[in-house]
């Protein structure tokens, strides 16, 4: 299952690749940031409403990839998630946690001030990617979410920006299968790493 | 305000974005309108095939 970004659900090559390797379903919800803006509550049930509407479509578990503001709403939704892959997401800000040490509200209102509970809670895997060339959000954001997520993958992929599924598919394709196929076995477990061509 | 931000209910505005989210099934070349998905989420339709998707049945 994809949750898109901003711009919406546009299918690109790295949905054409992964859909030959496994069964992908986008959702689309217009106009998303005013639809989940200031409510954390809010987007934690429109994540699960998006969970039931697949279960519709016979699907008992799935891995669920988020895409820039769409992996903030798959943030909140682990009900029969196998895996998450969150690209580049923008729910948390480095200097939310060099501040102070500790995380607030979400930066974008995706979360409310419980969000540090809310992360550790969520146990499923999660692999967490940044484009080394992202201006959008500083790749080493991606720190924090392997700090604070109990079970987190993070990686860096070479030649990418904030749009890294259009920057380097090929790597962005190959990382999501290795992961989902064997997340325990992912290459950069535990550390940073930099996925190159 | 935050609390209050928290616990503020769907806005009709809000619960008609959602009635307008699409669902698409990229593998199977289907396009489903998510109509009344806040409310219902079961009611799914089948709206559409697309020959661009590689494995359209």
């Amino acid at each position: 299952m994809f949750l898109p970004g901003l711009a919406g659900l546009q299918i690109t090559r790295l949905h054409h690749d992964l859909a030959e390797r496994y069964r992908l379903i986008g959702v689309d919800v217009p106009r998303l940031r005013e639809a989940f803006s200031g409510s954390p509550t809010l987007t934690r049930d429109v994540a699960l409403h998006l969970g039931l509407s697949i279960g519709v479509l016979g699907i008992d578990s799935f891995n669920l990839l988020g895409s820039a503001y769409g992996a903030n709403v798959a943030l909140h939704e682990q009900e029969r998630i196998r895996a998450l892959i969150l690209i580049a997401p923008t729910a948390l800000r480095l200097e939310q946690q060099e501040a102070n040490g500790r995380l607030g509200p979400g930066a974008d209102g995706s979360f409310g001030p419980d969000i540090e509970r809310q992360l550790a809670g969520l146990t499923i895997p999660v692999l967490v990617l940044f484009g080394v060339e992202d201006i959008v959000m500083p790749p080493e954001t991606g720190r924090i979410y392997r700090a604070k997520l109990p079970n987190c993958c993070y990686a860096l992929v070479d030649g990418a920006g904030h749009a890294l599924e259009e920057g380097q598919p090929e790597l962005v394709v190959s990382s999501i299968s290795d992961f989902i196929d064997g997340p325990e076995r992912f290459s950069v477990n535990g550390r940073r790493g930099l996925i190159t061509p | 305000m935050e609390q209050d931000a928290q616990e503020r209910p769907p806005s009709v505005r809000q619960r008609r974005q959602f009635n307008e989210a699409r669902v698409e099934d990229v593998s199977h070349g289907v396009r489903y309108a998510a109509g009344a998905f806040w409310r219902a989420p079961r009611v799914l339709a089948r709206v559409g095939w697309s020959s661009d998707y590689p494995a359209a049945p």
